[in-house]
């Protein structure tokens, strides 16, 4: 198992110098004035805090947390009967069912929101079945986006927990004169609690920092806090204040995380 | 045994590739994406028998940071006026030495180009590449051309068309500066709140980039604020595959064009081969092939008049930036503030 070992230090390596290093940059950029295109002498500064005052950073917030939430929400009410459904099943087609349901995935994430938006405008494809949209830049045009993107992350966790759940304890619940909806909301769901903060995080995460989707979908209009820190890194030069953001977004993660753990110990529902 | 020799001779291999070219002279080239003919890139590296390393980016800014984090010792790049004005104005380019350029023995720059740029501090650092103007793209089954006055139809807050504005704070600037009849350039405050609040109360229907052109063709936006470049990449794609065009190009009286120039940032560690790169593209035929590879209007006086001409056959409506009687202005780099406020202002129009 020893020189087993060994084999880990190039990742070892790979995360020191890909990920750690540059998060502590970020951090750095953060609370100082360090130019990063121009390296020289700086000096810690916390005037980047000004920034979040700003209508556009305030705005792209409340944007994230309408938006993540909602879809997490309707991704919940579509997502956990799935899961149900899909943990319940007696065939031996079920892992084929899992699979078709993970299928999407596999399909690029960009490909897939260019090709919603291409179906919302009013001139599309979807004419010649008599159906003409007109979504983009509404809220419903960001929700069916985000739902269809980020729906197999609800199902997945609250499946594995539902397939692994003991199905004596539900014929047991019955037994004590329990009936269908009692046994659900004093046994099922109890036990799938698990699942579904994971489901809820694992949703909520990538809603709340995604910025290709709003960006497309929402007319150029509508921006998430993912895309002021791409506007401030890339089109507007405040380097610095995109990294405040940025790591003030890491640490929401990192509670959120932490969040998972509490509730799911082993790990077990995390993909 | 069968892997050791197996590895050796990728070694090998590897380093003979490696070596190879190893004594030429290299080119480093920094580019907008198709905004070069490659045949061209490859004739010029057979005839001076150097490498030409080719690298494509996507904005101005991008440029400046390439330039600036000198990485890559770049001695070809083609930034827009303004870039070229804050590059220059940051001591990271090399004046033009106009001596090697023999080209300009024979073709000259179009009057109208040189006029621009003349006197404006940042003329001897580059060398104009293509030009074109700001414009409003529309489709001509839904917009009536009468509603055409200027750039008061892109700023109706009551209007009925779904209009598409340029994610880019200087140019949905620049149209709301010259819809209030002010200067591109101006720096005055009540100008810039004037033209806040054009953008804020103007009714956009989406921002978009290089997708607006194609959203104007399809008949889902009935006008947008385009580069001339836009809307020819749409026009010569639409006659390629036969379409009837039902989209056209118009240009209101005053409006802002753009140049782009070869310029030798300080980078550069082999300022003769740049200037014979620029020298090489100064070549009538060689200029001519590549604008009708590009598609944009060249800056030679002989280059420009040969396209019109039968021969190529570029005598479309507004494929001259510059037609006589008609006012231009060109973008000066002002300040870093100033670029701040813009893009504050395009944050107004989009409701933040």
């Amino acid at each position: 198992m020893k020189h087993l070992r060994k084999l880990s230090y190039p990742y070892l390596v790979w995360m020191v110098l890909l990920v750690f290093v540059p998060t502590l940059l970020v951090l750095l950029l953060s609370v100082s004035d360090l130019d990063v295109f121009n390296a020289g002498p700086f000096r810690l500064t916390f005037e980047w805090i000004e920034f979040l005052g700003k209508p556009k950073v305030t705005n792209a917030v409340r944007n994230s947390i309408y938006y993540s939430f909602l879809a997490t929400f309707f991704s919940f009410l579509i997502g956990y009967p799935v899961a149900y459904y899909l943990a319940s099943l007696k065939t031996r087609f079920k892992t084929f069912y899992v699979t078709l349901l993970i299928i999407p995935i596999w399909s690029n994430m960009l490909l897939r929101i260019i090709a919603w938006e291409k179906l919302f405008f009013p001139i599309s494809i979807l004419n010649m079945f008599g159906i003409s949209f007109d979504l983009i830049g509404t809220d419903y045009a960001i929700l069916i986006g985000m739902v269809s993107m980020y729906l197999p992350f609800m199902v997945l966790p609250i499946y594995s927990v539902l397939e692994k759940m003991d199905r004596s304890l539900v014929d047991a619940a019955k037994d004590l004169g329990a009936n269908d909806f009692q046994t659900f909301y004093k046994v099922i769901f109890p036990l799938s609690i698990s699942g579904v903060v994971s489901g809820t995080i694992m949703t909520l995460l990538p809603a709340m920092t995604a910025f290709a989707l709003p960006e497309r979908l929402g007319a150029g209009k509508i921006q998430l806090i993912g895309n002021v820190i791409e506007d401030y890194f890339l089109k507007t030069n405040n380097i610095n204040a995109g990294s405040l953001i940025s790591i003030l977004l890491m640490v929401v993660i990192v509670f959120m995380f932490i969040a998972i753990l509490r509730f799911d110990k082993e790990g077990e529902t995390l993909i | 045994m069968k892997k050791t020799v197996l590895l050796t001779a990728m070694f090998i291999l590897i380093l003979t590739l490696s070596a190879c070219g190893g004594d030429k002279e290299t080119l480093y080239v920094l580019n907008w994406g198709e905004y070069m003919d490659p045949e061209l890139v490859e004739q010029f590296e057979d005839e001076y028998d150097v490498n030409v390393v080719y690298d494509e980016v996507g904005s101005n800014e991008e440029m400046e940071v390439k330039i600036k984090s000198g990485t890559t010792k770049y001695d070809i790049a083609f930034p827009s006026d303004y870039m070229i004005d804050k590059l220059r104005q940051q001591g990271l380019l090399n004046e033009i030495d106009y001596d090697l350029l023999t080209g300009f023995d024979d073709v000259s720059i179009k009057p109208e180009v040189a006029n621009l740029t003349a006197g404006k501090g940042f003329d001897p650092y580059f060398v104009p590449y293509f030009w074109g103007t700001i414009g409003i793209m529309y489709n001509t089954t839904t917009v009536d051309e009468a509603d055409l006055t200027g750039w008061d139809v892109l700023f109706d807050p009551d209007t009925t068309y779904r209009i598409g504005m340029y994610d880019s704070a200087r140019d949905a600037a620049a149209a709301a500066l010259l819809y209030l009849g002010y200067d591109v350039n101006t720096d005055d405050e009540t100008e810039l709140n004037e033209a806040e609040t054009a953008l804020a109360t103007a009714n956009f229907e989406l921002f978009g980039e290089d997708n607006l052109k194609g959203l104007v063709h399809s008949g889902n936006l009935d006008m947008a604020l385009v580069y001339s470049g836009d809307y020819f990449d749409e026009l010569y794609v639409a006659e390629e595959d036969e379409e009837t065009i039902e989209f056209a190009y118009f240009v209101p009286e005053t409006t802002n064009v753009w140049v782009d120039g070869f310029v030798i940032p300080t980078t550069s560690e082999n300022t003769d081969l740049a200037h014979d790169f620029i020298n090489f593209f100064l070549n009538e035929d060689v200029s001519a092939q590549n604008a009708d590879w590009v598609g944009y209007a060249p800056v030679l006086t002989e280059v420009y008049d040969l396209l019109v001409s039968d021969e190529y056959g570029y005598d479309y409506d507004n494929y001259d930036p510059y037609p006589t009687g008609a006012s231009r202005v060109v973008y000066e780099f002002i300040s870093d503030d100033r670029f701040t406020r813009l893009n504050e202002l395009l944050d107004a129009a989009k409701g933040n």
